[in-house]
């Protein structure tokens, strides 16, 4: 027998049941590492990272619903909607009570209030990062929780208020529930409104596809809507420089505009939430770092170098990019590019490095020298952003795996207390290399008589 | 008793500073078949989207079978098919598992009309939606909009991906739904010599309104290009003067006047 073809879509929506399987199984190794090295009890753990992944299923559920709510089926097709609206909330009240069913079981005692904020903080900066309305849905959902954990924790204080609660009955789990109903306004029901907000939705999901294929780099893209984004003061600026600052700046300028910068900031916020997070539901975990604030900060300083060596190693990183910066009128040609080009990279790289850098050594000194893992881990992260710049136009379109090294290194330098010695060895390492390889890396650069263009040996000649 | 199935009354629509259609005013009758024409960008996806209430107008409203396009019920969108001129499919799927899915939300649908189609237009049916061909998609979102035997059809340029058989193919069918459903029909496109295939009226959408609608045979029948320079008593030019088009069901042409085609109906029109 089929399934529901609702269920079928869904099902096939997610065609890539390796990713599927890859969250339980990543959920389950950090369950065991969490309690291996934190000496946490197993089934604690174990309940709290479960429900972390029902939530995380219940989005992809939520995620892939908003997706298949195409407009104009939306529009015409009767009872697409709805039918997908009760599909979101049937799935919602499940995943919400499992949830629910997990913390208590643990015995994990969570501020509801808490609880239901950084979820919804969470989940509503994925969302928007993903042009996906999540946020309606969420606050729903996360409030649910949190109201449930909240009659929960009433009953805590005192034999009145526990009364009360219990005097409440249904109503209290009516209460808890109707925020569920706000569920249905995630799924637009079609019209002109549904129409704009997909086709957003489509341009940047379209944007991040090609951006994965590499046909287009993130300079590219961005300038392509330079000329609307510039203001006419700004673009006076852009007209008094000269023409290699001119091309550097255009097209790094919008990397460095308010939505890049929200983007930034929402991943930064994302990462401190998940810390703060942790602390929360794992109880001991922050007596075992020395601070809340240094064990995050740290690393996102080196985070925050890698992000900005990263944005500008992307500059002029296709053969055609290369080919077009070479045909702009005033752009050197041989070693007058080099040298240029040189000058270019360097600035990049220590922009990103001082942007980064500085902070964190000022944190550390007004800090207690305790935290030198810490600021060592920081500065493994960061000082690829050196080599990252200096590396030789030629080889732009190389080395993309080492853009997820900072990403594990982060994540596994998240629980502070945790950082084994290996990981300072690699930051130490890393380090190294980096004093040892940058000059190397400049005299190629300088030696160079014409980096561009990229040419059929550049690995990416797109 | 024949009430029109669309009606759009003083409809406005500008995207920022550019206004598309201006104050425009159009009735379809149940039955008709009429191919929407007009250059690259002078509104037609707009209009049709705007008709169907995927488009909020800044002024006037679309009526559809007498209800408002912006929230039509269940009953109006069971009665309606829709080609976009990029196929929204779901590209997970395979072809029988979206048409499965569709099926279960429409009160009717014409599942040995499907099978034929699919056998008929070659559909491979075991492979992803993606993997398919451009005119693959296409041929598949046609057969969709066909399934449920809907009384109103809005095609927006839908033979624009296929190949010349294929696009035959897909006129026979429509030729075969218009006569044996009467289905009234909307449909863009560029493809004249399709056009003259089809479209029993053809509206001609110019600066924002329906610059003019009529049957085509009769348009061909009742228009003669003239000389620069050459009038007729009494008449006013059909579009820009220059084209030299003139247009009269009871006129006396003089020896010069020669028959028109579509092609030149659609520079001095569109």
């Amino acid at each position: 027998m089929n399934p529901h073809p609702l269920l079928l879509a869904l099902q096939a929506r997610r065609r890539s049941w390796p990713s599927l399987l890859a969250l339980p199984a990543l959920v389950g190794l950090l369950a065991v590492g969490l309690t291996v090295a934190a000496k946490l009890p197993p089934a604690r753990v174990a309940a709290a990272l479960t429900a972390a992944g029902v939530f995380a299923l219940w989005g992809l559920l939520s995620h892939s619903l908003i997706l298949q709510n195409r407009a104009s089926l939306a529009q015409l097709v009767p009872g697409h909607t709805r039918a997908l609206r009760r599909l979101l909330l049937a799935g919602s009240l499940a995943s919400c009570l499992l949830i629910v069913l997990l913390l208590r079981g643990a015995g994990l005692r969570l501020s509801g209030l808490e609880l239901a904020l950084m979820t919804s903080a969470l989940m509503a900066a994925v969302g928007w990062m993903q042009a996906v309305p999540l946020p309606g849905p969420l606050l729903g959902f996360a409030w649910a929780i949190g109201l449930s954990q909240g009659i929960d924790g009433l009953r805590q204080h005192g034999p009145l208020l526990s009364d009360t609660v219990s005097g409440l009955g249904p109503l209290a789990w009516g209460l808890v529930l109707a925020p569920l109903v706000s569920l249905r306004w995630a799924l637009s029901a079609g019209g002109a409104t549904h129409v704009v907000r997909q086709q957003r939705r489509d341009g940047i999901r379209a944007m991040q596809q090609r951006l994965q294929r590499g046909e287009v780099s993130l300079g590219t893209r961005s300038a392509q809507a330079l000329p609307a984004r510039l203001s006419a003061w700004e673009w006076r600026r852009v007209q008094t420089q000269g023409p290699m600052r001119r091309v550097a700046w255009l097209l790094l300028r919008p990397l460095t505009a308010p939505q890049m910068l929200l983007q930034s900031a929402t991943v930064l916020l994302m990462l401190v939430l998940l810390a703060w997070l942790l602390g929360r539901v794992l109880p001991g975990y922050w007596t075992m770092v020395e601070s809340e604030l240094g064990a995050v900060l740290l690393p996102l300083f080196g985070l925050m170098a890698w992000l900005i060596g990263w944005l500008s190693s992307r500059l002029h990183n296709t053969r055609r990019e290369q080919a077009l910066l070479l045909l702009l009128p005033g752009v050197p040609r041989g070693p007058a590019l080099a040298r240029a080009w040189r000058r270019e990279a360097l600035g990049h790289a220590l922009r990103g490095g001082i942007a980064c850098i500085v902070p964190a050594l000022v944190y550390y000194l007004i800090s207690a020298p305790m935290r030198a893992p810490l600021v060592l881990l920081t500065a493994g992260l960061a000082a690829p952003v050196l080599l990252g710049a200096l590396r030789h136009p030629a080889q732009m379109g190389r080395g993309r795996w080492v853009m997820g090294v900072p990403v594990l290194l982060l994540l596994a330098a998240m629980p502070g207390a945790f950082l084994p010695a290996w990981l300072l060895g690699a930051s130490l390492a890393a380090c190294g290399l980096t004093l040892l390889l940058a000059p190397l890396f400049w005299r190629r650069l300088a030696g160079g008589a014409e980096p561009f263009p990229a040419g059929r040996y550049s690995g990416n000649s797109a | 008793m024949n009430e029109p199935l669309v009606t759009l009354q003083g409809l406005t629509l500008a995207f920022g500073p550019q206004t598309v259609l201006r104050n425009l005013d159009w009735r379809v009758a149940r039955g008709q078949v009429i191919g929407l024409l007009g250059r690259n960008g002078a509104g037609k996806t707009s209009l049709l989207e705007a008709l169907l209430g995927l488009r909020l107008p800044q002024a006037g409203e679309a009526l559809l079978f007498g209800e408002p396009a912006r929230s039509p019920s269940d009953d109006v969108r069971a009665r309606i098919g829709y080609v976009p001129q990029q196929a929204e499919l779901f590209e997970d799927l395979s072809a029988p598992q979206l048409l499965d899915y569709f099926a279960s939300f429409y009160p009717r649908w014409n599942g040995a009309k499907v099978q034929q189609l699919l056998a008929r237009w070659e559909i491979p049916l075991t492979q992803r939606i993606g993997s398919l061909s451009g005119g693959q998609q296409q041929r598949l979102s046609i057969i969709r909009a066909l399934a449920h035997e809907p009384e109103l059809l809005i095609l927006d340029e839908p033979v624009a991906a296929l190949d010349p058989l294929a696009r035959r193919d897909f006129l026979r069918e429509l030729v075969e739904q218009v006569l044996e459903r009467a289905t009234t029909v909307v449909f863009s496109t560029h493809i004249l010599a399709d056009l003259e295939r089809v479209a029993a009226e053809v509206a001609f959408l110019k600066d924002g309104r329906i610059a003019l609608q009529a049957p085509l045979d009769e348009l061909l029948e009742q228009t003669r290009c003239l000389p620069p320079g050459a009038t007729v008593a009494g008449l006013q030019p059909l579009g820009e003067a220059r084209f030299g088009l003139w247009r009269s069901a009871s006129a006396q042409w003089p020896p010069q006047a020669e028959p028109v085609s579509l092609d030149q109906l659609f520079e001095a029109l569109a």
